[in-house]
């Protein structure tokens, strides 16, 4: 019997209707929730999308009017209606034939139209017809077949084709003839708008010509741009817009919110409603290098680029995120992370300061740096290999006897013979081996002389500085030179003492010979104008002129002892002994002595005399030498000693530096604070560098930044990142160590730099971006040309190691620091510079600047002077580069200036009689008297010139790029004094400008060639003998060039 | 003249022919409108349709006996008893764990298999994948936030489950054994959630699975670093903790190990598992309770042997 | 009081769990208790009253004559079942917007995470590794949890308590699987979570996780305590033998109180009587030996003990 539920039991009565209604309705609201959170809380970029069409749109719509306005006018302008005239002519001209070509081509592509369709037909029909005879097994059959396709083929075929007087004609063809016609058709419509275009030909060129002008004349956009612009916008979907490399698989939608960064014209926030992420890039040349459909955006920004669910996300700016975006004002760290070998680099100027910072403050002086300075490495490695190819040698040797002995004793005559075979292969491999050291031993010799450190030689400090300034010095430098290069390091008093004391009594003992004192006037006046200045600055604070690359001399004189000063500035690289790498220790006269031999060392005698070794004959300084007379010398060096605040007797005495007791403890101090890193002192000279590597720094887990008791605050105050870290670091390298308790030894060592905030973010940029390959960014994006680009690379490490930018314009709008200069300001001062080597690398043969960067004077005997600009009182000194240095810095040249390796000169054929006469009269031409300005050798006329001479431009110059110069010297050295307009086109050749002399009547050659081949033959004593006519003929030679310019302009 | 004439008749015959058509064609149309209306109001019970019965077998009205064949003819719903004890279906005595935990699985197994579209088990391709699912995938991080929570919600509702039917006794006779198979499911739970979190191939799975996996090697005998594991010369690459990982250390293979643990071989094990343990509930008599107390008075003296025996107390039913 | 630590750890996403366990834990365990106690007092009535104890149908629900003592599974179970189904999908779906499954770095051998954590729910058997040596705490204790469980059902000759909650019939059952199950499982996970920050240090609530922070404890085995230092020769075979002895002696003198506990009343006394030796000597091992766990930890926490038993081979 079924049972009833029964009403008052509440399990079968209670109803549940209701919880069940309410938990529905929940998760139904939880679906919505998903639903709302998948299509719009994670797709946050939707709305941007939406809000940059607004805002684009109106902008677009605004600005398009002014553009439409700005055209319009330039519409208006004659120049585009002349233009627009001579279009209409040349069209009107061919109107006729071109109409009578359209009509009738439209009539042929009626007709081949209904043709095409019976063709078609005619042909399928036939083909399937022989495909089957062609597949039939039965011969009969397949003859069967063969007739019918005949018959098909018979046709007719016919067509009603429209002919030009509108009605149809009716034709009949069999599948010939149809094939025929058809194609007849074709290739008479192809000819007919071959022809059309022929006889458009010029009118097109001038539409071109017209849209060009517009184009050239018009800021900015075209209306029609502008409205295709628009229209884009009307039809924009919003959608994720993405970058998808393939190949590297990266993906990057920062563009899905950053809308405005390729658009063709520059928005700024402003343009679009304030809306940051809608500007377009800053620097759109960098996008045209990197093309961020090959390179994307995080690879150089950082952030995650598929993120697109959060601002933060995309960012990258959470917590297991190790990518984050850069931020703005380390921006260029992205172009150091694929550009690590460039010292210098387009579009990252922070950058580069970061690099040179790095370099110039020391820094590298404790932390190695891929790359930097690391010619110490590659000593170790040479001298290394020389060991392993030594000890090589000497097995084979053995090895070579032992066969040898072997054959002697052998049995049979050909075992013998293989015997001595194999000994003779030996003897022959292990010369290659005396071959390989030989290079080996060259290559030590120059790395022993490329490797430089940021600080003086401490071992002379007896002989070039006053005793008691010394720990003043080391106490706190920046208060004694606010500008140096030298770092605070934090040192109790005695600690000061015992370094002072160590490093006094380990420098080198002894007097240097009396000097007598110069002319202290002069010697400022030689500062001032040799080009001191470019490294060297004068005056503190405001009020310093001079470059920062190396000391200001503001207070030389309170430390330094004239003597030393003399000896140093007529060559700074004399050293008072030399060092053998071997022995770690100065050579001493007696170690000579002992091999009787004179204690003479330099380039020449660099092996020691005890081991062979190559010795360090040469103070580790980049400074050079200007090839100063005795008197220049010591009028400089009496000038420097004027440069004084305080008298340095008035220092505190500091007898305890001769106090023994203290060596030890100073050296240990001097030890743990890595001064060798940029110091040669004695004792310490192979000390390594004690600082971590630097090299993946900005790649180093967050967890490996040791913040110390700093973190908490670190992560609260939100800086716990790698840009914290640095920043506070560089600010205040102490600052880890706050409120730890530490032995002194056990502290932080790393000193205080003496740098500005900007330099921080400079080297905090430069840090963040050095990362190991493949850190955040594919690894085959790093940068490493093959090609003359790595020229370029490769120099600017020499050309920045030796500050040739301190003299030189080497970049276009890089100004040398001497540009910079008060004294170089004015029109004579400017003519005072040394020249720009923008495009020197077009401008010079390789082999002669190799020569010359070798020896600028150009000469052994006659060395106070410039090789090449006599004229100048600024001085390009002798530098010593090794010949790996002078190769690097040709190649480069070249390389620059786009020039084919290895270059070889255009043989120029010899001038005939007449020629030479012509050639002589435009020389000397009144209109153009080269001579005046060009210097000869004859000192008194050279007084009053201001190019260089003749005679060396056949070594010296490239003939094609000397052509040039003559056409236009004024585009490729703006502002020079060298005239321009010389010549005038004629048809394909130029002629001079001036009047033409009697002998020319006639010539069809090119007149500034034909100087060209002058110049470069032209003898010492043709010039000599031309001086003398000159000097004659014309009035007063000190007239300016300018003018005579002017005259030339005039005389056409 | 005479074609015309001709022509006429016909005309005529023809008319007669059509409008004669055309009735019979209204005639058949009337009465397949008829036998639509007929049949269309059938539909409106559907529990007759031969469709219905054919899925569902019986037809259920609310009769009794069709409310249990509506459980016992239904291949989801028969793991349940047609009837039960009235205060069985009380969510205070058994809080429901143990079904909770089932349907979590089921979720887990659904939103597990969704992802495996999406996931490689490589070095390469793992840590990508995810990123790829929580960027690009409609709906994929809601999928795999499910998987993750859900797994951590079975750990805790199996513990609860467990602990449910410890404090009811209900392990006791007759379901000894089904507790032992409960416990297998616990540990198989604990391992699936395990092998799972190394997946995302991040430093948590990566350094958890290192953690977890290095007291493998502590395994007497066999483990490296265990009591008398040397001297069975277990090293490194010959030990319990290499067979896990496939390795030495946690990479390619062990990532590719634990995605086949998670994904093929546990679950299979797991479903097994389960099977036996909701078949056993059902024939060590449905659920344990709420049982009517017994009196310790109703205890009889045992027989000699372990076995403990329970006189039947009045008011409690035959099992 | 670093409150902003607290809430990092407490809202860490794979810390909700635990989180989730320290409210739903004691709720159910109180949920589960208040029905024993009821179940408790309807049978000191029933042995009070044997008449009711005749007619009483012996449950703490409600029932009167007439209601079916059995209901269809259809609705009345199914309906329950499917409510259920749709609560936990939305708390699913609610707790799956809301919070992101963590996902931290790519995996890096060379980057040690500082605290390596285990999964949540081994924390426990982490948490244990401080007091035992690897092989007992990440094998040796896994493998006796389990089969502990699996032979509770063998071992438990209580006849009572068979389908309902109750206490006063079974205490030592309920009181030592809480005291396994709350205070050796559930706590230590919560002591994983909550105290263990880096290096497995051990931080209040509230005290802020310093990765630089230092402690200095000297754990030192049992023979090299006073006045065992003076007592054991150090050399293998006397220390082994010790740490054995010690150990044995546990074991005799903890057996014993079981022993005593086990036989305390009359009721128990019966139910031991059930028992077989097997049965019997399995009970005192488990639980001896679980018992052995806070011993360790109160050694190890307070006198700063680290072995009690030093072999060649292993260590206790």
């Amino acid at each position: 019997m079924p049972e009833e539920p029964v009403h008052d039991d509440p399990i079968v009565s209670q109803s549940m209707s209701g919880p069940l209604l309410v938990a529905s309705l929940l998760l139904m609201v939880s679906l919505a929730w998903a639903l709302y959170d998948e299509f719009v809380g994670l797709r946050p970029w939707k709305s941007y999308q939406e809000q940059f069409v607004h805002l684009y749109t109106q902008y677009l719509e605004k600005t398009t009017t002014e553009q439409a306005a700005a055209e319009q006018a330039l519409r208006g302008s004659s120049a585009f209606r002349q233009i627009e005239q001579r279009l209409k002519e040349a069209e009107e001209a061919v109107a006729p034939q071109v109409s009578a070509i359209d009509s009738e081509v439209s009539l042929l592509d009626r007709r081949i139209a209904i043709l095409t369709d019976l063709f078609a037909t005619a042909r399928g029909e036939v083909t399937a017809v022989i495909y089957r005879a062609e597949t039939t097994s039965s011969e009969a059959r397949r003859k069967r077949l063969l007739e019918q396709a005949e018959r098909i083929k018979r046709g007719p075929f016919e067509a009603r084709l429209p002919v030009p007087d509108g009605t149809l004609e009716r034709v009949k063809y069999n599948y010939d003839e149809l094939d025929t016609e058809y194609n007849r058709l074709k290739a008479r419509k192809s000819s007919l708008m071959a022809e059309r275009v022929k006889l458009l030909e010029h009118a097109t060129a001038l539409r071109k010509e017209r849209d060009a002008y517009i184009q050239e004349h018009l800021v900015g956009l075209t209306e029609q741009q502008m409205r295709a612009l628009l229209r884009k916008m009307e039809t924009f979907d919003i959608e994720i817009k993405q970058i998808h490399i393939v190949q590297t698989d990266l993906v990057d939608r920062c563009e899905s919110c950053h809308l405005g960064i390729r658009e063709p014209l520059t928005l700024t926030a402003a343009d679009l409603g304030g809306e940051k992420a809608f500007a377009s890039h800053p620097t759109p040349d960098l996008l045209r290098v990197h093309d961020p459909e090959r390179f994307g955006c995080s690879p150089c920004h950082g952030g995650n680029g598929r993120a697109v669910a959060s601002v933060i996300q995309a960012h990258g700016r959470y917590k297991h995120w190790l990518w984050p975006l850069y931020a703005r004002e380390n921006v260029q760290a992205g172009c150091q992370s694929c550009h690590a070998r460039d010292m210098v680099l387009e579009h990252a100027e922070v950058l580069n300061r970061g690099k040179e910072l790095y370099r110039l403050r020391g820094c590298i002086g404790c932390h190695r740096f891929e790359g930097f300075d690391d010619e110490r490495e590659r000593l170790q490695a040479a001298r290394q290999r020389i060991r392993d190819l030594q000890t090589q040698k000497a097995e084979d040797q053995l090895e070579i006897d032992r066969s040898i002995r072997a054959g002697d004793r052998a049995a049979t005559n050909e075992e013998a013979q293989r015997f001595y075979a194999r000994a003779e292969n030996l003897r022959v491999a292990s010369s290659g081996i005396d071959a390989e050291i030989e290079q080996l031993r060259l290559r030590t010799r120059d790395l022993l002389l490329e490797e430089k450190v940021i600080g003086p030689n401490l071992k002379e400090i007896r002989l070039k500085l006053h005793r008691d300034w010394i720990p003043v010095w080391i106490t706190n430098p920046h208060e004694f030179r606010s500008t140096t290069k030298m770092p605070r390091f934090r040192l109790e008093k005695d600690e000061v003492q015992a370094i002072a004391a160590f490093l006094w009594q380990a420098a080198i003992p002894g007097e240097l010979p009396r000097q007598p004192r110069g002319n202290a006037a002069r010697g400022r006046e030689l500062v001032e104008t040799r080009g001191c200045l470019a490294c060297h600055a004068l005056g503190e604070g405001e009020n310093a002129v001079g470059g920062d690359f190396a000391a200001n001399l503001s207070r030389v004189g309170e430390k330094a002892n004239y003597e030393y000063l003399v000896r140093w500035i007529a060559n700074p690289r004399q050293r008072t002994r030399p060092y053998c790498p071997l022995e770690k220790r100065d050579l001493t006269p007696e170690d000579y002595a002992k091999h009787a031999l004179p204690f003479r060392f330099d380039r020449e005698n660099a092996v020691c005399p005890n081991d062979g070794e190559e010795l360090r004959v040469e103070h580790m300084t980049v400074m050079p030498i200007l090839r100063l007379t005795p008197e220049e010398v010591r009028d400089i060096a009496t000038f420097l000693m004027t440069q004084r605040r305080q008298d340095p007797s008035s220092y505190a005495a500091a007898d305890y530096m001769e106090d023994p007791g203290l060596v030890e403890r100073g050296k240990s101090l001097v030890r743990n604070y890595g001064c060798a890193g940029c110091h040669e002192i004695a004792g310490l000279e192979e000390e390594g560098r004690i600082g971590t590597d630097l090299t993946a720094e900005g790649a180093k887990p967050i967890e490996r930044l040791d913040f110390a008791l700093l973190t908490h605050d670190a992560k609260r105050e939100d800086w716990y990142d790698h840009k914290g870290f640095f920043e506070r670091k560089l600010s205040n390298p102490a600052v880890f160590d706050q409120g730890k308790v530490k032995e002194p030894l056990e502290r932080l060592r790393m000193p205080k730099p003496n740098i500005t905030p900007s330099d921080i973010t400079a080297l905090t940029t430069f840090l963040l971006g050095s990362v190991e390959p493949g850190y955040g960014f594919p690894a085959d994006y790093i940068y490493r040309p093959t090609d003359r680009r790595r020229d370029i690379q490769a120099g600017w490490w020499v050309v920045t190691k030796y500050n040739c930018m301190g003299c030189h314009q080497i970049r276009i709008g890089q100004p040398s620091v001497l540009m910079t200069l008060p004294a170089y300001q004015t029109p004579e001062g400017k003519e005072k510079l040394p020249p720009s080597l923008v495009g020197a690398g077009a401008r010079l043969n390789p082999e002669w600047l190799a020569k010359f960067l070798a020896n600028p004077a150009l000469s052994e005997t006659d060395i106070h002077r410039n090789g090449v600009r006599s004229y100048l009182e600024v001085r390009m000194p002798t530098f010593g580069f090794t010949v790996g240095e002078i190769q690097t810095l040709v190649r480069f040249f070249g390389a620059l200036s786009a020039q084919a390796q290895p270059y070889i000169p255009p043989t120029l054929e010899p001038l005939t009689d007449r020629e030479m006469v012509m050639a002589r009269q435009l020389f000397t031409h009144p209109a153009a008297p080269c001579l005046r300005c060009h210097a000869t050798g004859n000192p008194v006329h050279d007084r009053t010139v201001n190019a260089p001479n003749f005679l060396l431009a056949k070594e010296r110059l490239k003939p094609d790029w000397t052509r040039r110069w003559l056409l236009d010297p004024a585009s490729i050295m703006p502002g020079t004094a060298m005239p321009s307009g010389l010549f005038r086109q004629e048809g394909d050749h130029w002629v001079f400008s001036g009047p033409h002399p009697e002998s020319f009547r006639g010539y069809r050659g090119d007149h500034a060639e034909l100087l060209v081949r002058y110049l470069f033959q032209i003898t010492p004593e043709e010039q000599r003998r031309l001086v003398g006519q000159l000097a004659s003929a014309a009035g007063s030679p000190n007239a300016p060039a300018r003018e005579v310019a002017r005259s030339v302009v005039k005389s056409h | 003249m005479a074609e015309e004439n001709k022509q006429k008749p016909n005309n005529q015959q023809e008319k007669k022919a059509l409008t004669a058509l055309l009735d019979q064609t209204k005639e058949q149309a009337k009465a397949l409108k008829q036998r639509a209306v007929e049949e269309a109001k059938t539909y409106a019970e559907p529990e007759k349709t031969q469709l219905y019965r054919s899925i569902f077998r019986v037809k259920h009205d609310d009769q009794p006996r069709n409310r249990a064949l509506s459980v016992l003819s239904n291949v989801f719903f028969h793991l349940h008893p047609a009837k039960i004890n009235r205060d069985a279906v009380r969510y205070a005595y058994t809080w429901g764990m143990g079904g909770i935990t089932f349907y979590v699985f089921l979720v887990l197994t659904v939103t597990g298999v969704l992802l495996m579209f999406y996931y490689h088990p490589t070095k390469v391709q793992a840590f990508r994948d995810i990123l790829y699912l929580e960027h690009d995938v409609p709906f994929g991080k809601l999928l795999r936030n499910m998987h993750r929570w859900g797994a951590h919600l079975m750990v805790i509702t199996v513990w609860l489950h467990m602990f449910r039917v410890f404090l009811t006794g209900s392990y006791k006779t007759p379901r000894e054994f089904n507790w032992s198979i409960g416990v297998i499911l616990l540990v198989l739970t604990l391992l699936l959630s395990f092998t799972g979190y190394l997946l995302p191939d991040d430093q948590l799975g990566f350094w958890a699975i290192t953690v977890g996996t290095s007291m493998a090697r502590a395994t007497p005998l066999l483990g490296h670093e265990g009591p008398f594991g040397p001297q069975l010369g277990m090293t490194p690459y010959n030990d319990v903790r290499f067979a896990l990982l496939g390795g030495s250390i946690v990479d390619a293979n062990a990532l590719l190990r634990s995605y086949i643990w998670h994904c093929i071989a546990l679950p299979l094990v797991a479903a097994v598992f389960m099977g036996v343990h909701f078949w056993r509930v059902r024939k060590d008599g449905g659920i344990s309770g709420p049982a009517p107390v017994v009196m310790e008075s109703e205890v009889k003296e045992p027989r000699p042997g372990p076995t403990p025996v329970i006189m039947k107390p009045s008011g409690m039913r035959e099992s | 009081m670093d409150w902003h630590q607290l809430w990092e750890i407490a809202a860490a996403p794979d810390n909700i769990p635990i989180v989730a366990l320290l409210f739903l834990v004691p709720f159910y365990t109180w949920y589960g208790l208040r029905q024993a106690l009821e179940n408790d007092r309807l049978l000191a009535r029933l042995e009070s009253d044997p008449q009711m104890a005749k007619t009483h149908h012996r449950k703490t629900f409600p029932f009167k004559p007439g209601w079916p003592r059995e209901v269809h599974v259809w609705p009345y179970l199914m309906r329950i079942e499917f409510l259920a189904a749709i609560i936990v999908t939305f708390i699913l779906m609610v707790w799956s917007i809301t919070l992101n499954a963590p996902l931290e770095e790519p995996a890096n051998p060379n980057l040690t995470m500082n605290p390596a954590k285990a999964p949540w729910y081994f924390l426990g058997l982490q948490e244990m590794l401080v007091y035992f040596d690897p092989w007992i705490a990440g094998v040796l204790m896994p493998t006796l949890i389990i089969i502990g469980l699996m032979v509770i059902p063998y071992i438990d000759a209580n006849p009572l308590g068979n389908g309902y909650y109750t206490f006063r019939q079974r205490r030592i059952a309920i009181l030592s699987f809480c005291f396994g199950f709350l205070g050796l499982w559930v706590l230590m996970i919560i002591i994983g979570t909550f105290i263990r920050g880096p290096g497995w240090m051990w931080f209040w609530p509230g005290q802020t996780w310093d990765h630089n922070r230092l402690v200095f404890e000297v754990n030192r085995d049992l023979h090299q305590t006073f006045p065992f230092n003076y007592l054991v020769p150090n050399h293998w075979i006397p220390v082994a033998l010790f740490g054995g002895t010690v150990l044995a002696l546990y074991y005799l003198a903890a057996g014993y109180l079981v022993h005593r506990l086990m036989t305390g009343n009359e009721f128990t006394r019966k139910i031991y009587k059930r028992m077989s030796l097997l049965q019997y000597l399995t009970i005192q091992f488990f639980f001896v030996t679980m018992v052995g766990l806070p011993v360790k930890i109160a050694l190890r926490l307070l006198l700063r003990i680290k072995y009690v038993w030093v072999t060649p081979w292993f260590n206790v």
